[in-house]
């Protein structure tokens, strides 16, 4: 009687747990099926999924400097009046054509028939507001550039007219930038422009999720050919490794820009079937500048010892794998006309040595304070052995992103040797312009030969005129050696296959949506 | 001297007496444990603001970046009120914490409660869940290890566990990402659908992350579970259960398991800590809008007000376990409910 007890719980138990062992089956069964309904909304041909590293926090791009603003709103949603081509040339875009006057003096806007994505339509107003409020700005890289617009008037609905003070050949390049950015009259006093954002673009800024994703829908009112993909979804994914799986498990489609450790899988990826990388021209360039209140710093033997101290190779190939191009010169827009080979302090260790004895410097520190994220510490690897090996010594210290700038861009300027990358043109550097190391009111030295070249070479109005100037300024920057450049940087998309239409090249890291499209 | 009651009521109405004065004992208790939180809460609060300030970095430099002179610097401090004293903007943070309202970040674009409270969801629901399946697998697998100490399969359970606990959370994550998403494409390689968008959707976004925080936490408490389940099988109860007719297996579930989960309810408390530690980077592999991201991306924009409140959260969070902890206590063994009465 036990015995058969016994086996009847046995037999209990037996069929329970052929019960539970269904319900796990059942379950996962459910869990795959659903997993690959998921995969066909990545890859439909409505929908694009791409992933930015960085969540921009806030969407004025008025005040605030991040370029995350750019890669995801610049062109499609918010648009300039111009637009900056690959080598550097302007096309039309809310400005249909523009006449410069004689004496360059005045530009003559015609803007388009367009319409916001609020509804309002684009009229003459909004320039003239949008250019007035630019022009206050307190990024130096919008406000500058248009410092020399006296006045901006409307002439009629779709005629604006800019008065210049002087000629200036930078303006109409940074009119195809963040400077030239079109918004409705009154948007930064009636809207909150951090979250809300309003533009003539292709898309239309529909939901922002901060640091989960921003989605876009097609504007089907855009006044230009509409974009293929009705939604588009900017996933913010900072971790790069965790990006490149997305992309692999199908989850995205594209990676907008590679930075940090996933340059070193670009090729390995591209080599995979079903994906392909896209490396466009630099359009940034990593260098390292030097602090001018330093007395032994201001020995020009000192700075072109360690300048010739530094091999590009490789630090091309550590910080970037290999994705750009050495360069000794600071060129911006790096396929400027320009450009050239010319490089006054190549790489040449027992010249250094010798520049450095005949200075009279022996055992030389210098205190490094480098940037703990993207491509900077192995950066700071190359450069302490490569400096060592010239006999100076590199205090190197790491600084996440804010205290580096407080020490080193701040107007402390505690640094001897410090190392960024940037995507500013030379003029920047102009003193008194707040960058390091000329800009800051601690700023012991100044190249007045660069500066007035800087000012005079922005008032020619004959081009070849212009680009002799810039030749001569570029020069004069690079043998003055306050600021090496490394090299010139190629930030490359990973993207599955199956799209085209991917813009060959940036001027501020937008992530240009109008022509992308699927070829399946 | 005694007094002896000396009837029946008399003997009722002490007994009420002797359960009154203890409930209020037990309500004292309570109250003492309270305060005694609140206080920890608001001495942590302090040692993160001033950790803060100790760090360094201003939000200023992060929104105007590279062009920013320093009197455009000062003028947005100032605009954003970190130029005040720094005991004005405590008492302003604190109050606004303790009432729900925080303003908005620096950068203008979410309100810190209301983003604090999304993104505490997917972190609850990953250490939480992480601590059910780590727990849960835990009693199975130490109580297996201990019934079978002596045999193959208790050293293959002991062994598969001391390797459970050499493994980084991160890297069971990439390991699990590159198999289960890349490899297979059964589960979504990262990101996080609400459970109220998609319940099978949600789950299927945290069952990797799950995993691979409950790897670790599993075989540690393993470890816990199988060593308090040896002392627990040589105790003379079981052999009494057992001399009564109980199959072992019964009497080590029915009696034993509930003495062996008090160490276990312990390291499942302090494991806590650690879980949500852990969230920070789990959330980043799998990238999950989670208190760990949002506090790494405050902490990288100086977002102030949004760590501290983090950080408190978190420490509330820890300390109302740890408090609960002590019930639990109470609850598993009466001797110890006896012993805070007498107490």
């Amino acid at each position: 009687m036990v015995n058969k007890r016994i086996n009847s719980i046995s037999a209990k138990t037996g069929s329970r747990g052929q019960c539970f062992f269904l319900a796990l089956k059942l379950i996962a069964l459910l869990f795959v099926t659903s997993t690959s309904v998921q995969f066909a909304v990545a890859q439909s041909s409505e929908s694009l999924v791409t992933s930015h590293p960085q969540d921009p926090q806030s969407w004025d791009y008025w005040s605030v400097s991040a370029t995350a603003i750019s890669a995801v709103t610049f062109i499609n949603v918010r648009q300039p009046l111009l637009e900056v081509l690959e080598d550097g040339s302007l096309a039309p875009l809310l400005a249909e054509s523009w006449d410069v006057s004689e004496d360059g003096l005045s530009v003559t806007f015609n803007i388009r028939e367009a319409s916001f994505s609020d509804g309002t339509e684009l009229d003459a107003n909004d320039v003239v507001y949008s250019l007035l409020k630019n022009k206050e700005s307190p990024l130096g890289s919008i406000a500058v550039p248009l410092s020399v617009v006296k006045d901006v008037t409307a002439v009629d609905d779709h005629t604006v007219q800019l008065h210049l003070s002087t000629p200036s050949q930078r303006l109409m390049t940074e009119l195809g930038k963040r400077a030239g950015i079109i918004v409705p009259e009154g948007a930064f006093e009636n809207l909150n422009v951090a979250k809300e954002v309003v533009g003539t673009g292709p898309y239309i800024f529909s939901e922002y999720n901060p640091g989960v994703d921003v989605k876009l829908v097609r504007n089907e009112n855009y006044w230009g050919d509409a974009p293929h993909f009705k939604n588009v979804t900017h996933r913010f994914i900072p971790d790069e490794t965790a990006a490149i799986n997305a992309l692999l498990a199908g989850d995205i489609d594209v990676i907008g820009a590679v930075l940090g450790e996933g340059l070193e899988r670009v090729d390995l990826i591209s080599s995979r079937d079903g994906f392909e990388a896209i490396v466009p021209p630099p359009f940034e360039i990593s260098y390292v500048f030097l602090d001018t209140t330093n007395k032994q710093l201001q020995n020009d033997k000192v700075r072109q010892a360690i300048a010739h101290g530094i091999e590009r190779e490789t630090l091309l190939i550590v910080g970037q794998n290999g994705l750009g191009e050495t360069t000794c010169q600071y060129v911006i827009p790096f396929n400027a006309t320009w450009n050239s080979e010319y490089c006054p302090y190549s790489y040449d260790p027992a010249r250094a040595q010798e520049l450095l004895r005949a200075a009279g410097v022996r055992n030389l520190t210098l205190y490094f304070p480098y940037l703990m994220v993207g491509e900077f510490p192995a950066l700071k690897e190359v450069l302490v052995s490569q400096m060592a090996q010239i006999g100076i010594t590199l205090d190197a210290k790491p600084l996440d992103l804010s205290t580096w700038f407080e020490q080193v861009w701040g107007d402390q300027g505690e640094y001897d040797f410090a190392s960024i990358t940037d995507g500013d043109t030379i003029e920047a550097f102009q003193s008194g312009r707040g960058r390091a190391p000329f800009g800051k009111p601690t700023t012991a030295v100044t190249n007045e030969a660069f500066d007035n070249l800087v000012s005079d070479a922005d008032q020619i109005i004959d081009r070849d005129e212009y680009l002799a100037a810039m030749v001569k300024m570029t020069k004069i920057f690079a043998d003055d050696a306050w600021v090496i450049p490394l090299y010139a940087k190629s930030t490359p998309v990973l993207a599955r296959k199956g799209l085209a239409g991917i813009k060959p090249y940036r001027n501020i890291m937008e992530f240009d949506l109008r022509r992308i499209h699927s070829t399946e | 001297m005694i007094q002896k009651p000396t009837n029946l009521s008399s003997m009722q109405s002490t007994s009420r007496r002797f359960f009154r004065s203890h409930k209020v004992q037990q309500l004292r208790g309570f109250i003492s444990q309270f305060f005694v939180l609140l206080l920890s809460a608001l001495i942590g609060s302090l040692v993160v603001f001033a950790l803060l300030r100790l760090l360094g970095g201003d939000v200023a430099y992060i929104l105007l970046g590279n062009e920013a002179t320093q009197d455009q610097v000062n003028s947005l401090r100032s605009e954003l009120g970190l130029d005040r004293a720094w005991f004005v903007q405590y008492f302003d943070w604190i109050k606004g914490f303790f009432t729900g309202d925080l303003g908005t970040s620096f950068s203008g674009s979410y309100g810190i409660f209301d983003q604090i409270g999304q993104r505490l969801i997917p972190t609850l629901l990953l250490a939480f869940g992480s601590l059910f399946v780590s727990i849960s697998l835990a009693l199975i697998l130490g109580t297996y290890a201990a019934m079978n100490a002596d045999n193959a399969k208790g050293v293959v359970t002991d062994i598969v566990s001391q390797v459970g606990t050499a493994i980084p959370a991160f890297w069971a994550g990439l390991i699990l990402v590159v198999v289960f998403s890349v490899s297979f494409g059964w589960f979504p390689a990262g990101g996080y659908v609400p459970i109220q968008e998609d319940f099978w959707g949600s789950l299927r976004s945290i069952f990797l992350p799950i995993v691979a925080l409950s790897l670790g936490i599993t075989s540690v408490t393993t470890r816990f579970v199988r060593s308090a389940m040896l002392d627990v099988l040589n105790e003379d109860y079981i052999r009494t259960a057992m001399a009564k007719g109980c199959t072992r297996k019964r009497a080590v579930f029915v009696h034993g398991l509930r003495n062996a989960s008090i160490p276990v309810v312990t390291v499942g408390a302090l494991q806590l800590g650690n879980l949500l530690a852990g969230t920070i980077v789990i959330e980043s592999v799998f990238v999950i809008p989670g208190l760990g991201q949002l506090l790494l991306t405050a902490v990288n924009g100086r977002e102030v007000i949004v760590v501290q409140s983090i950080v408190l959260v978190i420490l509330l969070i820890i300390l109302v376990m740890n408090f609960m902890l002590d019930i639990a206590y109470g609850l598993l063994d009466p001797r110890i409910r006896e012993r805070s009465l007498i107490h």
